[in-house]
């Protein structure tokens, strides 16, 4: 059985899906803050627009992905150079520039479309949940413009963050495709008040 | 390079394999660079103004180039957030298109051949222009439009060359007039840009085709969120399911122009089921009474009859409404500009809203406070030699000599202008030539219905001189036009805004300008320096007149806004937060205790205060005896739509996406890749009668237009049969804009012009049109 790693940090993002009001501040936040190439293909997180009916009412709803930053992460065990990696101390999921020979493997191997290859940079580049920002005390780019409050960001091991009260709160939580056992630390919620 | 991406829902095992793997053990750890924590170079100061909502942010600036916006999260208007269109406008900052130095035209109008100038020139072109027209047909013939945080500065100009009272803000107009005026013959009170909408602390909300999250403005949405995570019951009405449709928990698809019956049935059922809130409308309305009898006849199955929606449901509707009045409400479209009997609507809204009594409490409408700043120093304009030429002239005010309004809606129109009609008085030369034209910030070509008639317009002027960043249609007819400095390269004046938190920010450049390009004090001033009315401009440009208020500060105020960006009265108080298990009486009652102790009340009513209306009575008049007195309704009445005459011929209505402002946006390179082109959306019975599939290229036919540029046909059974959907400001013309040259179809081009007869406000959705395969 596998068990989740034990880290100093448990980053996570916990997203209120029910408040996403598809507007898209995220994607462009996230485009600005780390110079993610122009085109609709490169993106480090997105908003999908799912539609079905159901009864014959039409159903609307908004999804925002990134990447999980997979606690069991396929991108990094297929990754021949070493490239991507896991980080110890707070399970991010990073790719280092240099070592990347633009193979995509990694690609091919995320179940969730979380990886683009970045033509500029000549390598993979993906969601760091904004590690240079939470450095410097800032928030991720996409929550912290969150139009709808529907993303939410903190430390799982700290029970006081807001993705730990969020959780405890929820009457019912879910990760995108547990079937591929990646282990996300990106979690779904349907509705909450709370926001930060 | 295309990657061809793998559907994202489709199940991908590759990790099941690996389930016993769950070390993290990384072996390059000595090969990679270390990390560096982001820090800009430089954080200055702003607002957005990528639309007018005017998000409090910060710049973040690095070499010299601005690398990121952000909200500022000190601020209680938007918290920190931003929208797609705010997130956007380092692209804006950036596009080469831009307007880079003044330009004279040399072709014909509409040619869009200029030459580059010098400002110097360029003042003097235009003092010389200004000076002929006022010494030909004086200073009355000039007229202004404007829209935009610059809107005090060529507005003195304008009084200083002596214009009187033919300008416009076209917000009003061709907006929100009706809506506006509905709610002032109700309670006194315009409803305004940044509206009082409580909807964080609402638990049951209507909207009346207000489409919260496309036609979006910051804070207005993330209150809207608030609700839907307290669980807030949402019923939206519109003839075409919107993203706001897709939150709502009821969408129903209603016949288009047909909102008044419906809310007219949702008045009778409170009526006749007695569920109104019997204290409220006795302490605070007038003429209930006389409603009474005046509502019978809207019965829900009459309604039903007009709009498609079921009476039982209208019933269930405004009895689950009552239910949790006050904490519910009503809320009226923003841009009413619809069929030209928006004023009955608005007024039906308004009354509906008075009989829940939520006025001035939590979840229905606030009241605004606003934080008093100094003004800059500055002479009286009335001094001025044109000015006071204007005074003895005396002449009529244009707009209202060509229309037939109400007197309180005529002294609303003496304040913000009718633009629609102002337009038709250039077009017509009536009552009296109007012949030099201003528009700053705002495009008549993509603002007026039926907008071809604005380039005829135009023809009759002497001059035409448009200030604006970019070179949209509009400049290809001016005489000249002035390059404006975007919101990141400028000062501006200090902005003190009424709302629910009072706050006041200011705007700093963050980067010189990019171009050639000065601020609208900076551009005034030189014209007024060429005509000898410098002394009336005692700032050389923005930067003047922001220190001027700024340095009249209290010092400790000041301190405050310079360190952070913005001031508020704090601390605020928390939004109700029903997610948990909560009494909402004590919810409610939590927050209004905090209130009490809050340096500024938005609830009054609810917290016991004496509160009387600025209207007639001194109550909320439900019946309007001004109205009345004037030969209007003094109750509102409906009047259903107009209707084709040809078969095949559809309603043509509009509206906004999220990532679009307007028809000022269309080039800007991160918002064209969430949105770059309009599509015709048409119901599948439409389409098959007229044989179009889905993807179609097609174009739009009104008698001899038709549109120049062909788009998809969408196919879609979320717009109601019958009627067709594109989204503003497309269609775009100008060359000089190439990113959206040629994309898309223009509503302005197609849509009505007619007129609300009570706010005089634009009349836009009454026309029809078919549609071809191109
Ligand atoms: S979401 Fe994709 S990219 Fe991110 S860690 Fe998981 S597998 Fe890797
Ligand atoms: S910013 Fe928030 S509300 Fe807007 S699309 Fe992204 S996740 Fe949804
Ligand atoms: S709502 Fe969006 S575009 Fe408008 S001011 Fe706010 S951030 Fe800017």
């Amino acid at each position: 059985m596998f068990e989740r790693p034990k880290k100093e940090k448990n980053y996570a993002m916990v997203i209120v899906q029910d408040r996403c009001v598809d507007c898209k501040a995220c994607e462009v936040a996230c485009k600005a803050m780390w110079e993610v190439p122009d085109g609709k293909l490169n993106y480090r997180t997105k908003v999908l627009d799912i539609e079905k009916i159901e009864n014959g009412i039409r159903k609307m709803t908004f999804m925002p992905i990134l990447c999980n930053q997979c606690d069991n992460p396929p991108c990094v065990w297929v990754c021949p150079t070493g490239a991507s990696y896991k980080r110890k101390s707070d399970g991010i999921v990073l790719v280092t520039p240099n070592m990347c020979i633009g193979c995509k493997a990694c690609m091919e191997a995320c179940p969730y479309d979380a990886r683009y290859y970045n033509e500029e940079l000549g390598a993979v580049d993906k969601c760091t949940f904004c590690l240079p920002r939470l450095e410097s005390g800032l928030e991720p780019a996409c929550v912290q413009t969150c139009v709808g409050g529907s993303r939410n960001f903190g430390d799982l091991n700290d029970p006081n963050s807001i993705v730990s009260k969020l959780l405890k709160e929820a009457t019912n939580y879910w990760v995108l495709k547990p079937e591929d056992g990646t282990f996300p630390n990106d979690f779904y919620i349907s509705n909450s008040a709370k926001t930060e | 390079m295309q990657i061809k991406r793998r559907t994202f829902l489709k199940g991908a095992l590759a990790g099941s394999a690996l389930l016993s793997v769950p070390l993290i053990f990384d072996s390059k750890a000595q090969a990679r660079e270390e990390l560096k924590p982001y820090k800009p170079d430089k954080v200055t100061f702003n607002f957005c103004e990528m639309c007018f909502w005017n998000c409090t942010e910060k710049v973040f600036v690095n070499d010299g180039k601005v690398i990121k916006l952000e909200g500022n999260d000190k601020s209680p208007l938007n918290w920190g957030k931003l929208c797609a269109k705010g997130q956007a406008g380092i692209k804006t900052l950036y596009d080469d298109n831009r307007l880079k130095t003044p330009l004279i035209r040399v072709g014909e109008r509409g040619e869009g051949k200029w030459k580059k100038v010098s400002w110097e020139e360029a003042f003097e072109f235009a003092a010389k222009k200004f000076k002929e027209v006022i010494d030909k047909y004086g200073p009355e013939t000039i007229a202004l439009e404007m829209h935009g945080t610059g809107e005090p500065g060529i507005h003195r100009l304008f009084e200083v060359l002596g214009g009187t009272t033919n300008f416009a803000i076209p917000a009003y107009s061709q907006c929100t007039g009706s809506r506006d005026i509905g709610f002032y013959y109700t309670f006194g009170a315009a409803l305004g840009g940044h509206e009082p909408y409580d909807l964080s602390n609402s638990r049951y909300i209507i909207l009346i085709g207000r489409n919260e999250t496309e036609s979006l403005h910051v804070s207005e949405l993330y209150h809207f969120a608030k609700a839907i995570g307290n669980k807030a019951k949402i019923v939206y009405v519109d003839p075409r399911y919107t993203h706001t449709a897709a939150k709502a928990d009821k969408f129903l698809q209603i016949k288009p122009g047909t909102d008044t019956a419906f809310v007219l049935a949702l008045i009778n059922v409170m009526v006749t089921e007695d569920l109104i809130n019997h204290d409220f409308v006795e302490k605070y309305t007038t003429g209930y009474d006389k409603l009474k009898p005046h509502i019978v006849k809207y019965t829900p199955q009459w309604a039903e009859s007009q709009t498609g929606i079921k009476a039982d449901e209208i019933i269930q509707i405004a009895r689950e409404i009552s239910s949790f009045a006050p904490n519910c409400i009503i809320v009226p479209p923003r841009r009413s500009t619809r069929y030209g009997f928006d004023t009955q609507l608005s007024r039906a809204i308004a009354i509906a809203n008075a009989l829940l009594g939520n006025w001035f409490q939590p979840g229905g409408f606030f009241k605004a406070n606003k934080i008093k700043v100094p003004n800059a120093d500055m002479p009286d304009v009335e001094e001025s030699k044109y000015a006071q030429l204007a005074q003895q002239r005396n002449a009529a005010n244009a707009v209202l000599s060509l229309t037939n309004l109400p007197n309180t809606t005529q002294e609303i129109v003496g304040v913000l202008g009718l633009d629609n009609v102002l337009w038709e008085a250039i077009r017509t030369q009536k009552p009296y030539p109007i012949k030099a034209m201003i528009s700053y910030g705002t495009n008549p070509l993509f603002h007026n219905g039926d907008s071809n008639k604005i380039k005829e317009a135009i023809n009759k002027l002497d001059f035409y001189m448009v200030v604006d960043i970019l070179p949209w249609e509009h400049t290809l007819y001016a005489d000249i036009v002035f390059p404006e400095s975007t919101y990141l390269e400028k000062y501006d004046a200090l902005k003190s805004i009424s709302w629910k938190y009072p706050y006041v920010h200011f705007r700093e450049p963050a980067v010189d300008p990019v171009y050639d390009t000065k601020d609208i004090w900076a551009i005034v001033h030189g014209i007024a320096k060429h005509m000898g009315l410098g002394e009336f401009f005692p700032y050389k440009d923005a930067k003047g007149v922001f220190f001027s208020s700024l340095n009249q500060m209290p010092k400790d105020q000041r301190d405050k806004l310079l360190k952070d960006g913005v001031i508020s009265l704090g601390p605020i108080p928390e939004d109700v937060d029903l997610s948990g298990d909560i009494d909402p009486k004590v919810a409610y009652q939590k927050m209004l205790d905090a209130y009490k102790k809050a340096p500024f009340n938005p609830y009054p009513i609810a917290l016991g205060e004496d509160v009387s209306f600025n209207t007639g009575s001194g109550k909320i008049d439900i019946y309007c005896e001004s109205l009345k007195e004037g030969g209007f309704d003094p109750l509102p009445t409906y009047t259903p739509p107009n209707k084709s005459k040809k078969q095949n011929e559809f309603r043509l209505v509009f509206g906004r996406v999220a990532v679009h402002t307007h028809a000022r946006t269309q080039d800007n390179e991160w918002l064209l890749e969430h949105y770059d082109d309009n599509s015709v959306w048409i119901n599948p019975k439409d389409a098959k009668a007229i044989n179009i599939k889905d993807g179609d290229k097609v174009v739009l036919v009104k008698g001899n237009l038709k549109s120049p540029y062909p788009v998809k046909a969408k196919v879609t059974d979320k717009i109601i049969e019958g009627t067709i959907f594109i989204a503003h400001g497309w269609g775009r013309f100008s060359p000089y804009v190439t990113r959206c040259y040629k994309k898309g179809v223009s509503d302005a081009e197609f849509c009505s012009n007619d007129s609300d007869p009570v706010s005089g406000a634009a009349a836009f959705l009454n026309s029809f049109v078919s549609v071809e395969k191109a």
